[in-house]
């Protein structure tokens, strides 16, 4: 039993190196998306969202893409870092980086792991360090969810400015079109005698 | 410390066949590592809550079908059109009674979810009164029976309850619970002292069968605590046995007369008969050698049995003092772990749709390598529970410190109580660790979520940005002349920023996590 479950968790960390992590994925990114947006790296072997059971707010999707081999998932986390990729809209870009073997909720246990605990009563000289412990794991998870909130927050405000952006952007833009559109600007290059061509 | 096999399902001892002398009745048995006796209260896979009753007969089929016979327990919901003014306390339950459909039902043994603990409240001469501590630890009580052809609740206990006098359903005596550490001891001091004389003859019959039995039952493998009762049982049976030869070597005397007193006798007496009975011939020379050897076994299960009552004896001066020197266990695998055929569990989705938010813990402060069979047995051995469970992957915002894990319990009642046990006490890990629980809140998952970042082109724009349109539709890498490339570069310093400072949340945390760690005392923690 002990060789299989040995070679069953060697396998499954070759396929952790092989595997790219990429998360800033917008909610409507489906699986087929996915791969459609991958295959230009190499062979997408699977993709496995994960779902987000307890965090009540928006986060964005993350999702675990196997690629045929190590050397295409190293490619993949390159080229995505190194330009901005775009899945299913602009301009927040995905990011990527390497999937780590906790990254799997389906994962084999690691051979010959041995777990031990032990109870602390009220009278255990450790009970009140214990206690502590305890707070201090909902303290940090408590400042967690903070850093998390004010991170969508950033996030919310820089979309809002962006949008502004665009839209300045856009009106500049159809202003230029208009004043083609209606031969203004014809006009104008006519009076100033200069050259100009629509399109 | 409750016996924990390996094996899903085991018989106890036998209580004899049925009238067709197919059907083979037990007194006991063993399923997933936890060993259930007649008259038991156990929990009975159903949905939403389970059912509660208690176990009256257990048997297999010629067809090698594993039965229960259940009288049940009612809750108040369950008969609430019938309380009229009776206003049940809220984990009282109601003994069924009468005759009629409800009150007995045959189950497969697979239904049985777990045990569960029915005090009885009753002010009846009948019924031994519930000790404090007894009460504070039931599951549930029950003072009143329902009669479901009458439909009526009733303080008064009839003789007979579906065929069983209606002791078995009253609290247990002392001596009738032999899984408590402190009557075994008595128990095997009593079986030693006097056992139990069969004065029936047809005990000689099985005699032999039994004793390779009792044999075997010392030799099986199991807990120091578990060979314990069948130890006691053995005694119990092998003074029945010797009673029976000694019989038998009267009737080959030819004295029919049974002397009730035979059993108690000492091991010289009985080897003085032994002796004695070598005189008279042959065939008696035969059963005496017989008996000479059933007695060295039965020397060497009294002298089991004494160690074993040492070790008992020694084991609770232990637990009185395991208030100030805790111990460490190593998690063992729990029995089911490969197959878990007789419970299907849902897969997680549905467990999350179905909203049992009340059966669902979430385990924090895990180590975050854990995997989720892992936290299964972590639970399974420090809280005692059987549920399922999945950790929470590592994702964009999930602290490396920090593993959590969801865990599904079968019923509310031990998602509580474990919630309880993590609240009051600390279940440590030897990394330093502390698990915590709470109640786990769960995202609605029918939500859709907005996407900040996105930017959507209303209609007014269409018409020039019809490029845009059609990049924003596939994956692309953004190009440097366009303003979508500036636009990304402002997200990038974003997550640039995030990233940093997520790490010194982290790290932050993980040097107060030391801090309070390095107080630890114990050189358990490493």
């Amino acid at each position: 039993m002990g060789s299989t479950a040995e070679a069953e968790y060697r396998e499954f960390l070759e396929k952790v190196k092989r595997t790219v992590y990429i998360d800033n994925l917008s909610p409507r990114v489906t699986e087929s998306v996915l791969i459609t947006a991958l295959s230009q790296f190499g062979v997408v072997k699977s993709v496995k969202f994960i779902p987000n059971y307890i965090e009540s707010r928006d986060i964005p999707q993350c999702a675990l893409l196997e690629m045929e081999s190590q050397k295409q998932a190293k490619g993949v986390i390159l080229d995505i870092n190194r330009f901005s990729f775009m899945v299913s809209g602009m301009p927040r870009p995905v990011r990527a980086r390497p999937a780590q073997a906790e990254m799997f909720d389906e994962r084999p246990t690691k051979p010959g792991r041995k777990i031990h605990c032990r109870w602390l009563d009220s009278n255990d000289p450790d009970f009140e360090i214990g206690k502590k412990l305890k707070h201090l794991t909902q303290k940090h998870a408590a400042e967690a969810s903070v850093l998390l909130k004010q991170q969508l927050e950033r996030e919310e405000k820089l979309h809002r400015q962006q949008e502004e952006i665009l839209k300045a952007n856009y009106k500049k833009f159809e202003l230029l079109n208009d004043v083609v559109k209606d031969k203004t600007a014809t006009g104008l290059a006519r009076y100033y005698n200069v050259k100009f061509r629509d399109g | 410390m409750i016996c924990r096999g390996r094996d899903t399902f085991k018989w106890g001892l036998k209580k004899g066949v049925g009238v067709n002398k197919d059907v083979q009745f037990y007194h006991s048995f063993t399923l997933e590592g936890v060993e259930y006796f007649l008259y038991d209260c156990v929990y009975l896979l159903n949905q939403p809550e389970n059912y509660i009753g208690k176990l009256v007969k257990m048997y297999e089929t010629p067809t090698g079908e594993k039965k229960v016979k259940v009288v049940w327990y009612f809750r108040p919901m369950e008969i609430r059109e019938f309380l009229g003014a009776y206003e049940p306390r809220w984990n009282e339950l109601f003994l069924a009674s009468g005759e009629g459909d409800g009150v007995t039902n045959i189950n497969l043994v697979d239904a049985i979810v777990q045990k569960c603990s029915v005090i009885c409240t009753s002010n009846d001469k009948r019924n031994p009164q519930p000790s404090e501590e007894e009460l504070r630890m039931a599951d549930y009580i029950f003072s009143c029976t329902f009669d479901v052809e009458k439909m009526t609740i009733s303080k008064n206990f009839t003789d007979q309850i579906a065929g069983i006098r209606v002791e078995c359903y009253f609290n247990k005596t002392k001596d009738q619970r032999p899984r408590h550490s402190q009557t075994i001891k008595q128990h095997i001091k009593e079986s030693i002292r006097k056992p139990e004389l069969s004065s029936k003859v047809d005990g000689l019959a099985v005699k032999g069968s039994k004793f390779n039995r009792n044999i075997q039952v010392v030799k099986c493998e199991g807990s120091k605590f578990y060979r314990s009762i069948q130890v006691a049982k053995v005694l119990a049976e092998s003074k029945k046995a010797i009673a029976g030869t000694h019989q038998q070597g009267f009737i080959s005397n030819g004295n029919t007369r049974l002397n009730p007193k035979t059993g108690n006798d000492t091991n010289a007496q009985v080897d003085h008969k032994a002796k004695k009975l070598r005189l008279s011939g042959d065939y008696l020379a035969q059963n005496a050698s017989n008996l000479q050897s059933h007695l060295k076994k039965k020397v060497l299960c009294r002298n089991k049995g004494d160690k074993i009552t040492e070790e008992l004896s020694h084991q609770l001066e232990q637990q009185k003092d395991v208030r100030t020197v805790s111990k460490t266990t190593e998690v063992q695998r729990r029995p089911d772990a490969d197959k878990r055929r007789w419970f299907k569990w849902l897969p997680w989705e549905e467990i999350i749709q179905a909203n049992k938010e009340e059966r669902l813990i979430l385990l924090e402060n895990l180590d975050p390598s854990f995997t989720s069979s892992e936290v299964e047995d972590l639970v399974w051995h420090a809280l005692n529970a059987k549920i399922k469970a999945r950790m929470i992957e590592q994702s964009t915002f999930s602290s490396p410190q920090y593993g959590k894990a969801l865990v599904a319990f079968r019923v509310k009642d031990a998602a509580d109580s474990a919630l309880n046990e993590l609240r009051c006490r600390c279940l440590m890990l030897a990394d330093g660790r502390c698990i915590v629980g709470k109640r786990a809140s769960l995202r609605n998952p029918g939500k859709t979520a907005t996407f900040n970042g996105h930017l959507v082109l209303n209609n007014k724009h269409r018409r020039i940005s019809e490029d845009m349109r059609k990049a924003v539709s596939t994956s692309h890498f953004s190009q440097a002349n366009n303003l979508e490339f500036e636009l990304a570069i402002e997200w990038r310093l974003l997550q640039e920023k995030s990233n940093m400072w997520w790490k010194e949340l982290h790290k932050q945390q993980l040097n107060e996590i030391n801090e309070v760690r390095r107080q630890l005392q114990s050189s358990f923690f490493t």
